[in-house]
């Protein structure tokens, strides 16, 4: 078993690199050189031998499959997998050019807003005085994770925007939009820093994410702990104004949100697995007005939704909502709620009944 | 070839070195040969007869990179060893995987039982070429050079599919019954 719990993410990047040695190893003999790259890469870690005796005992419980079903020649004939990139991330992106098929329409201003692909674009409206050393972006209804040079990583959220700014004294990301998830390597002497909106959050080994709406940046704390710094004006010195803190420490488990207006709020105690649930590709609903979960459904959904109705904006909503079935969900509303939903052109309306 | 070193010309392998041997990798080629073999009784037993066939060797001649040696030598044996087995045993026919053996599955666990069926649903979210490709290698032990000239891709290709399923079924799997089944099951 592991020593210390690895992310999810690192977790299917072993997986591939051990299944493709377990491969290698039942097709035939290894030359020396595959050998020796193997055993070094075996002996570097034990979440790596953890990772390849569990792809060997995937590799047997496969074989044990009753009711194997021959895909057809034309599923064949018609597949583009080029086995480049894991399945898991081809399949999302297979994912969301069908979801965006399915509505068939332009894609909305608001979402050009942002460039994606993951390409390190070079967009001027920006605010930024010092030039980044890399900008990364995903576009509605795409998901990203970015290794840093560091072996930090995040993964970016749909809609979402980073800068990287890295230096010998600190390691600081940028969050210009959208939802980021963040596994920090612990290096105490090179804090590593997310500055969102004015203010910002500081940790050292942990994993947490931070959310920019237009409202408010919200920290959640999945692992270790971080310091949020509250918002400054610019230029302005912090200044102790004794009603509120200047920073709080944030736990595991815990979140706090903050935004220019109000300041920094209290912390309070979330359920982690709910909030980070979009990284699995569900957005969970409990206790959000329509209104607030329409906002977050919007960085997945190929055409923007509206709620005509600030009567059905505050609508209690519950449940999750899968972002490749936005579609469903929206149907299913009209069943649930006093509502009706009209697909249109260029948007998707939320009118009562 | 292995060089020479004069301090070892006469003696050959020794005993001690056979332990530091044994102790420093027997875990690497027991996993080595686990994923070779597919069952740990066979890797056991082809491990112990690499280590006697190293021992034989370096009294007649001087081994100076054992562990080279010793995991070409049990590479070697593995290869022996399946082929006498596919003399003996024949191929998977596609039949057999058709059949339902009650009397198997009444043996398995609940929780085996559920991987079993959560499989059976994963396997189907595979793009179809891998799913192909693993058919023919994992099922009819066809080889990659058959399955690429069949498929008309490169034999890297065919490899590369094989181990995206495989990585891709095992995320999938921890995914829907989470880790700590596996954890529970590993210890239990």
């Amino acid at each position: 078993m592991s020593h210390h719990p690895i992310s999810q993410n690192r977790r299917a990047q072993l997986l591939e690199i051990a299944s493709d040695w377990v491969v290698r190893i039942q097709g035939g003999e290894l030359s020396s050189n595959e050998l020796d790259a193997w055993i070094e890469w075996l002996n570097a870690s034990p979440d790596h031998r953890q990772a390849f005796d569990d792809a060997q005992e995937m590799w047997r419980d496969l074989g044990d499959l009753k009711h194997i079903r021959e895909p057809g020649d034309a599923s064949v004939a018609g597949d583009r997998y080029d086995a480049e990139a894991p399945i898991a991330a081809w399949r999302e992106q297979q994912q969301s050019v069908e979801q965006r098929r399915r509505w068939s329409r332009p894609l909305a201003a608001a979402a050009l807003l942002i460039l994606g692909a993951g390409a390190v674009s070079l967009l001027q409206w920006l605010p930024d005085s010092v030039s980044p050393q890399a900008r990364y972006s995903t576009v509605v209804a795409q998901h990203q994770t970015v290794e840093l040079p560091d072996g930090s990583s995040v993964e970016l959220g749909a809609a979402t925007a980073i800068d990287v700014h890295y230096t010998e004294a600190e390691r600081r990301i940028e969050l210009h939009a959208g939802i980021a998830y963040f596994s920090v390597e612990h290096d105490p002497g090179r804090p590593f820093v997310v500055s969102a909106n004015g203010g910002s959050v500081r940790a050292i080994g942990t994993e947490f994410s931070v959310q920019r709406t237009e409202e408010a940046v919200t920290v959640i704390v999945t692992d270790g702990l971080v310091e949020v710094h509250k918002p400054q004006a610019t230029g302005s010195m912090p200044v102790d104004d004794g009603r509120q803190p200047l920073r709080v420490q944030l736990p595991a488990g815990q979140q706090v949100s903050y935004s220019t207006g109000a300041g920094l709020q209290l912390p309070s105690v979330t359920d982690v697995e709910a909030a980070t649930a979009w990284r699995d590709g569900r957005l969970v609903l409990q206790g959000r007005t329509l209104d607030q979960a329409i906002a977050d459904i919007n960085r997945y959904s190929a055409l923007p939704i509206q709620v005509s109705d600030p009567e059905v904006g505050a609508l209690q909503v519950s449940g999750y909502v899968r972002t490749d079935e936005i579609d469903a969900w929206l149907s299913g509303l009209e069943a649930v709620f006093p509502v009706r939903v009209d697909v249109q052109a260029d948007r998707v309306l939320i009118n009562s009944r | 070839m292995s060089q020479t070193s004069s301090k070892n010309k006469e003696l050959g392998l020794s005993g001690t070195e056979l332990e530091t041997l044994f102790r420093e990798h027997n875990e690497a080629l027991l996993r080595l040969l686990m994923a070779r073999l597919g069952s740990v009784d066979d890797a056991r037993e082809v491990a112990q007869e690499a280590y006697a066939r190293l021992l034989q060797l370096g009294q007649k001649r001087v081994v100076s990179y054992e562990r080279a040696l010793l995991f070409r030598i049990a590479q070697n044996a593995a290869t022996d060893r399946l082929r006498r087995k596919s003399h003996s045993q024949p191929h998977y026919s596609l039949e057999l995987f058709e059949r339902v053996d009650p009397a198997v599955d009444t043996e398995r666990s609940v929780g085996a039982l559920q991987k079993h069926e959560a499989l059976q649903r994963i396997v189907q979210e595979l793009p179809p070429k891998c799913w192909k490709a693993f058919i023919a290698h994992r099922y009819r032990g066809r080889s990659f050079a058959e399955i690429a000239a069949d498929m008309g891709v490169g034999e890297r290709m065919v490899r590369l599919y094989v181990s995206r399923a495989l990585a891709y079924c095992r995320t999938r799997l921890e995914e829907e019954l989470g880790r700590s089944a596996f954890d529970e099951e590993e210890s239990a």
